[in-house]
C-alpha cells in the first residue's frame, strides 16, 4: 500500500490548477490521469510522436499551454501517474488504481478529485449509426490524433463548445455545414446583460461568430437535429425548427453529410465523488447530480474535494480557479501552508470565483437541456446504447413499476453496460420523472461501485503484485 | 435550411468538393506533415497502415472505415462516439481479448484487430 499526503485525481485544468498551487505551496502531490499526457480534454496534448505535426488551435490552446509549461516545470517535485485509472474507492481516502503494470492501493491525507464532465447527448433516431459522434470526440480526434473524423460536417446540439468545434473543424480543412444550435437568438439576447459581465469571455464568443461568419458557416438558432440515416454509416441528417422547449415545429429539411457532432451540454463525472458518500444533490443548470461544496470546495466527506467540471459544470476557467482553491485548502489543511499565507492566498481566488458566476449562470441558463428534447427519441429509438434498450422497452419497463434505476435496470437490463449507465441515466432518469410527475432528483441517481473503469479478473488477482504491494505497507 | 447544401465549400482547397458519393464517404483524413514512424496492424484482416501514437480508432478512422463493430442483440453498425473512453461504443477485440476501447488504445506493428458481431460473443467455455 502506498502513503500520500495529497493525491489529485484528473489532470485536466482543475486538477493541474491544483496541482500547482499545492506544489507551490510545499505540499506533496501525487497526480493521476487516464491519458498519457497532462492537459484533460480540453487542452488534450498529442502522443509524442505525433506532437512534431501542427493543427489549427483554438483560442484556448495558448492558456492552456502555459498551465501545461507551469506544471511541467514543477515535474521534478510531483509524483506524475500518467495513463493510471483509479477504479474504486475504500473508506478513508483509499483509493484503487490501475497502472500499466498492475493495481495498487493509495491512502492519502487529502483527496482532490478533479475529474471532469461528459457530454450529454439527447437520443434521437439514428443516434447510434457510425459517423454520428460527440463534439468534444471530434475536437480531440483533431487535437490529439491530428486526424479530422470527417468530410461533410454537422454540428449540432446546444451550448457555446460548438462553435469552438465549427470554427477547429473548419480551420482544419473540414466541411462544416452549419451549425443547429437548440437555443433561439432571443434566449441568448434575454441574457446579453448578465453576459457583459465578463467582457473577455464575451469578445471569445464573438470571436466565434465571426469566424463562422467568415468561413460561411450558417448558424441555426431554435433549430434541432431530429433524426439521422445511413446505410451502415451516416449519409444524411434531417433538421427542424424547435420552440423554446426544444421540441421540433415543423420546416424539416435534410441535409447531407457523413458526419455529425451533437452534443447538448455537459454531465460531471461523479462516480468517483459518489463512491465517497458524500453529500450529493441535484443541479439541473450545473449538469446534474454534483457533491454538495462549500467555498473552499471541500465536499462532506472527510479530506475530500472537488474541483473543476466534475463539482458542477462551468468550464475550463473556473476549473482552473477552483483548482487553486482545493489545491491551497488541502496544503493548508496538512500543514504545509500557515494560516496568514493561506488567506492572503485564497482571498483573491475566491473573489474571482464569486465574479464568476453572473457569467457562468447566464450561459447555463441559455443553453439549458430543454424537455422537448426528450421526445426526439421514437418508441423504437435506442434508449441504452450499451444494452440496446428502446424507449418503448424502457416505457414498459417503468409501466411495470421500474421507477427508480435499481428496479428498472432489473426488469430491462438498462445502465447495466459497460458504461454503467453513463450515457443513458441523465435521459432515463427524465423520463421516469416525466412520466410520474416527480423531480429529477427525486427519482434519484445511480448506485456507483467499483469497478468503475474495466480492470481485468487476471489483474485484479495477480498474486505477485499483492504480495508486493503488501509487502511495503 | 436549404443553404447549408449551398454552401459553396470550393473556396477551401484542403477539402474540394466531392461529388462520387463513395468517395465522399471516405471520412476521416490525417492532417498532412510528417507523422513519425509508421506501423502496420490488421483490422478484420484488412492491412492498415498508421503511425506510432495514434489510437486504434484514428487509425480505423483514417483508413475510412466508419463501422467498428456490430451489437449483440440488434445487429446494429456501431463506431467511435465519445473518442473519450467513456461510451464504450468503439469496442474491438484486440489479439484475441475482446471488449476493448478502440479510442483508448494505441496501434502497435501486427496488432490484429478484429471488429465484434453478435456472433463473436460467444459464451466461455
Amino acid at each position: 500500500m502506498m502513503q500520500r499526503d495529497l493525491v489529485i485525481v484528473g489532470a485536466g485544468p482543475a486538477g493541474m490548477a491544483a496541482a500547482i498551487a499545492a506544489c507551490r505551496a510545499g505540499s506533496k502531490v501525487t497526480l493521476i490521469d487516464e491519458n498519457h499526457a497532462i492537459g484533460g480534454q480540453i487542452y488534450r496534448q498529442s502522443p509524442a510522436a505525433l506532437s512534431g505535426l501542427s493543427v489549427p488551435t483554438d483560442t484556448n490552446a495558448a492558456h492552456g499551454k502555459r498551465l501545461i509549461d507551469e506544471l511541467e516545470s514543477l515535474k521534478e517535485q510531483i509524483e506524475w501517474l500518467p495513463q493510471t485509472s483509479v477504479w474504486g474507492y475504500f473508506p478513508d481516502r483509499k483509493l484503487a488504481v490501475r497502472m500499466r503494470e498492475g493495481w495498487q492501493i493509495i491512502t492519502a491525507q487529502q483527496v482532490i478529485l478533479a475529474t471532469g464532465a461528459y457530454e450529454y447527448v439527447a437520443p434521437f433516431p439514428g443516434w447510434t449509426l457510425p459517423g454520428v459522434m460527440t463534439p468534444g470526440g471530434a475536437q480531440s480526434m483533431l487535437k490529439g490524433m491530428k486526424v479530422l473524423p470527417g468530410n461533410r460536417i454537422l454540428i449540432a446540439g446546444s451550448g457555446p463548445f460548438l462553435l469552438v468545434v465549427a470554427a477547429l473543424l473548419h480551420a482544419a480543412g473540414g466541411n462544416v455545414v452549419g451549425v443547429v444550435e437548440t437555443a433561439r437568438r432571443r434566449d441568448a439576447l434575454t441574457h446579453l446583460p448578465a453576459l457583459l459581465s465578463n467582457p473577455k469571455l464575451l469578445l471569445q464568443g464573438r470571436y466565434y461568430f465571426k469566424q463562422l461568419r467568415k468561413a460561411r458557416i450558417p448558424l441555426h438558432w431554435g433549430h434541432v437535429v431530429t433524426r439521422a440515416d445511413g446505410a451502415g454509416s451516416l449519409e444524411r441528417v434531417t433538421i427542424s425548427a424547435c420552440d423554446s422547449a426544444g421540441k421540433p415545429c415543423g420546416n424539416f429539411s435534410t441535409v447531407d453529410v457523413d458526419t455529425l457532432c451533437v452534443g447538448y451540454g455537459f454531465i460531471p463525472r461523479t462516480e468517483l465523488t459518489q463512491m465517497t458518500r458524500c453529500e450529493m444533490e441535484y443541479q439541473e443548470l450545473l449538469g446534474g447530480w454534483i457533491p454538495r461544496l462549500d467555498q473552499r470546495l471541500s465536499t462532506s466527506a472527510s479530506g475530500i474535494r472537488v474541483a473543476g467540471d466534475g463539482g458542477g459544470v462551468a468550464g475550463a476557467m473556473v476549473a482552473e480557479l477552483e483548482g487553486a482553491v482545493a489545491g491551497l485548502t488541502a496544503s493548508h489543511a496538512l500543514g504545509d501552508l500557515t494560516d496568514k499565507a493561506y488567506k492572503q492566498q485564497i482571498t483573491p481566488l475566491t473573489r474571482r470565483l464569486r465574479k464568476s458566476q453572473t457569467f457562468r449562470m447566464a450561459l447555463d441558463r441559455i443553453y439549458q437541456i430543454r424537455p422537448g428534447l426528450l421526445d426526439l427519441a421514437c418508441p423504437d429509438t435506442t434508449i441504452c446504447r450499451c444494452e440496446e434498450i428502446s424507449r418503448k422497452e424502457m416505457e414498459d419497463g417503468i409501466q411495470f413499476g421500474g421507477t427508480n434505476i435499481s428496479t428498472l435496470k432489473v426488469i430491462t437490463r438498462i445502465g447495466m453496460g459497460p458504461c454503467q449507465g453513463k450515457m443513458c441515466w441523465p435521459t432515463v432518469s427524465r423520463m421516469i420523472a416525466k412520466k410520474e410527475g416527480k423531480s429529477v432528483a427525486e427519482i434519484g441517481n445511480l448506485r456507483v461501485r467499483p469497478p468503475i473503469s474495466p480492470i481485468n479478473m487476471s489483474d485484479l488477482l495477480n498474486e505477485s503484485f499483492i504480495a508486493e504491494s503488501s509487502e511495503s505497507s | 435550411m436549404d443553404a447549408m447544401n449551398d454552401v459553396d465549400a470550393k473556396a477551401d482547397p484542403l477539402n474540394p468538393p466531392n461529388d462520387d458519393p463513395a468517395k465522399s464517404r471516405g471520412f476521416g483524413r490525417r492532417m498532412k506533415g510528417d507523422r513519425g514512424t509508421p506501423v502496420t496492424f490488421t483490422f478484420d484482416g484488412q492491412l492498415i497502415e498508421a503511425f506510432e501514437g495514434e489510437t486504434i480508432a484514428a487509425a480505423v478512422l483514417a483508413s475510412g472505415v466508419r463501422m467498428l463493430r456490430e451489437t449483440d442483440r440488434r445487429g446494429e453498425p456501431r463506431g467511435l462516439f465519445c473518442n473519450m473512453g467513456i461510451c464504450f461504443d468503439c469496442l474491438v477485440e484486440i489479439n484475441g481479448a475482446t471488449n476493448q476501447r478502440a479510442c483508448q488504445f494505441s496501434v502497435a506493428d501486427g496488432l490484429k484487430i478484429k471488429s465484434q458481431t453478435s456472433q463473436s460473443m460467444e459464451p466461455c467455455p
